[in-house]
């Protein structure tokens, strides 16, 4: 009788057992897509955690999202790390160095390995559809050191994607020298640029490397028509962001002193000297603003939200003076 | 009988969600060798952890003041790490590569216990760590440790019947314990190639280091409340036992400027039966079964654990046990009198679903100076 009792009382305690908490849920499922990322099984890592929806106030599940994204991309970042490339990193001549890594070679606009990175980082910085993401933000929400984390998985996958987007758009060399033509796209200029101040600055004889003149065909072919004038602006954004956000984190994290970030460490101040003078030059030059403006815009939203005008002079300017 | 065996066989079943390794305060040797299969058995040193009902069983004075356990990975079942290091490779992908999913694991502990009567007392003192690198794309590195310090107290009162484990006889006992533990906690995952974990290296003192891995500290009360059924009739024991372990055990986390938090130390629900059945002079046989995790849904064969001990002389006994499909464990134990002596390997789940991820470990454990006094 007293055995029956026991039995009878487990098979009620079986009958109410408890479901997990979505707490619960979510830690497991985040466990779960590690594991299948160890093997590479990026779809099966995205499901389980597109099972339990995405959670935007938590940071491991918003690294781990990123990682399952970037995975279809077939990207690793102890290969990317320890696979030399940022030993290649030339702080004074960033966008050809990042140009040159042999991950960059891309030979079409928007390719899926380009847009799986893309949409990581993104995941990375605009987790909460934030119009103004920074790495001030995430340490405010997730702590410095989730927060470090975050910036320094988002930093890795700008490099790569900021080389494969000059490498396609600036008609890389394969040393990552603009116009170097590697693939033959036939482009000087990242840009066939139409806005008089753009053209101007490009044809006034600037240090813009092989895009010396504003003929109207100096560009890429990615970024003309007949693409649509509204997925130009998107590509433009891409670039645009990628360079803001990569910007906003050197400037705003304490690089770990490991001896594989090469030249790393010097990006934000070259940069930072180099936005503020062009800026000032195309005030007092054009009376225009666009690159104050554009540097301190991090989301692709508001990105293309701004004029075409705006973004070519970015291009013109800056962009063709620092990649060269 | 059949119709509940039959719902009971049904809600398992029925219960399928998931679940990572369970976090407990301690475990004994014996039971880890014999399939964690001990709900039913836990007579010894080890009761405050299974069942506190079980002290009901106790009569006299026992004490066990020096017994340390250490655990550790057992390498040899993982081939992959074994081929990487071996390898020589210096390369950090490739160290990376081979070491993903390698559950790194390291135990120490002791449980000094005295019972008087139906009163017991155990000391915690436990050190667990687990480390392991996943995800490839971004590798993580992923830290549970923790150090508990603290103490159970408990109490075991027959509520039907009269049963003890030299006369025998047949009882349903009741029994709770309080516990109060100390934790010192690190429950992190870093991205292996992050900020954190590049700068450890630079970290130098273990203090430094423990900092920069986020350690904190915790502290609360608990309780377990635990029934115990045991019939004995001849050479043959019979014992069940239905334990809520952790049934309001609250952490709280001291302040920090992380807002990390320590490990909870979540309720479990365990279901055990034995049957031990005996050919005099120290030769004996006891088979378990236990039903573990009642309260959390999961797979059916996550739950089962299995285990046997053949007792060949008073002195030397074999163990061995099953649980999650595959896990198994094998050991032996030695008793000199003044020294008893456990050795063996296990596995356990550690993934969280059914074979996803298994941590393969060995267990040495000694207890010195055992003592007990029945008038």
């Amino acid at each position: 009788m007293p055995l029956k009792c026991l039995i009878l009382f487990l098979s009620i305690f079986l009958f109410f057992s408890c479901a997990k908490t979505t707490e619960q849920e979510v830690a497991s499922a985040i466990d779960e897509a590690r594991y299948f990322l160890n093997s590479m099984s990026c779809s099966d890592a995205l499901d389980v955690l597109d099972e339990v929806g995405f959670q935007s106030d938590n940071a491991d599940f918003i690294t781990t999202y990123a990682s399952a994204q970037a995975c279809r991309a077939g990207y690793t970042e102890t290969g990317f790390l320890f696979g030399g490339n940022l030993a290649l990193i030339d702080a004074n001549n960033l966008l050809k160095s990042l140009a040159s890594f042999p991950e960059s070679e891309e030979t079409t606009a928007d390719s899926n390995n380009f847009i799986y990175i893309q949409e990581a980082i993104m995941t990375l910085l605009s987790y909460d559809g934030n119009s103004s993401p920074s790495t001030a933000d995430r340490n405010s929400k997730f702590g410095t050191k989730k927060s470090g984390d975050m910036s320094m998985q988002a930093l890795y996958m700008i490099f790569v994607n900021m080389g494969k987007f000059f490498y396609v758009y600036g008609n890389a060399g394969n040393d990552g020298t603009k116009g170097g033509d590697e693939q033959s796209h036939g482009n000087s200029c990242l840009f066939s640029y139409t806005n008089a101040n753009a053209a101007a600055y490009i044809n006034g004889g600037a240090p813009t490397g092989s895009c010396s003149a504003a003929s109207g065909s100096e560009g890429s072919d990615f970024l003309e028509a007949p693409v649509t004038s509204a997925l130009i602006k998107t590509r433009l954004c891409y670039g645009v962001i990628l360079f803001t956000n990569m910007i906003d984190i050197l400037e705003n994290i304490t690089l770990p002193g490991s001896s594989e970030l090469g030249d790393t460490a010097n990006i934000g101040a070259v940069f930072s000297s180099s936005i503020t003078t062009l800026g000032n030059a195309e005030t007092s030059t054009f009376g225009t603003t666009s690159i104050n403006t554009i540097k301190d815009i991090t989301s692709q939203t508001a990105c293309e939200a701004l004029s075409l005008d705006d973004l070519e002079r970015w291009y013109a300017i800056f962009f063709e003076t620092s990649y060269i | 009988m059949i119709k509940t065996f039959l719902f009971t066989i049904f809600i398992l079943f029925y219960s399928q969600v998931f679940a990572a390794e369970e976090r407990t305060l301690g475990k004994s040797a014996r039971a880890l060798l014999m399939g964690d299969a001990y709900t039913a058995i836990a007579d010894d040193e080890y009761t405050l952890f299974y069942n506190p009902a079980i002290l009901a069983r106790h009569d006299g004075f026992s004490f066990n003041p020096i017994n340390p356990s250490i655990s550790a990975i057992n390498i040899l079942n993982h081939q992959d790490a074994l081929d990487t290091f071996s390898s020589g490779s210096s390369n950090p992908s490739t160290i990376v590569d081979g070491t993903l999913g390698l559950p790194i694991h390291l135990g120490a502990s002791a449980t000094p216990s005295f019972k008087f009567a139906n009163f017991g007392l155990t000391g915690i003192f436990n050190n667990q760590t687990n480390i392991k690198i996943s995800n490839k794309v971004s590798p993580v590195l992923d830290i549970d440790h923790r150090y508990d310090r603290g103490f159970i107290a408990g109490y075991g009162q027959a509520i039907f019947g009269s049963y003890n484990s030299e006369m025998g006889g047949e009882h349903l006992a009741l029994g709770i314990s309080v516990k109060y533990l100390k934790r010192e906690s690190i429950n992190n995952a870093f991205n292996l190639t992050g900020g954190t974990t590049l700068d450890l290296v630079n970290a130098g003192e273990i203090d430094a280091l423990l900092a920069a891995l986020g350690k904190i500290n915790g502290q609360g009360w608990g309780f377990d409340i635990g029934l115990d059924y045991a019939k004995s009739s001849g050479p043959t024991t019979f014992t069940a036992g239905l334990a809520f372990l952790d049934v309001i055990t609250k952490l709280e986390t001291e302040d920090n400027e992380d807002n990390f938090e320590v490990q909870p130390q979540p309720m479990q629900v365990n279901f055990g039966t034995a049957m031990k059945a005996s050919a005099g002079a120290g030769v004996d046989l006891t088979v378990s079964l236990d039903v573990k995790h009642l309260e959390q849904r999961m797979e059916l064969m996550r739950r089962l654990y299995l285990g046997a001990e053949l007792g060949l002389t008073p002195a030397f006994s074999l163990l061995a046990g099953i649980n999650g499909q595959d896990n198994y464990s094998y050991g032996l134990k030695l008793n000199t009198g003044l020294l008893k002596f456990y050795v063996g390997l296990y596995s356990t789940e550690i993934g969280e679903k059914l074979n996803q991820e298994e941590s393969h470990r060995a267990i040495i454990y000694f207890s010195l100076f055992d003592f007990s006094f029945n008038p």
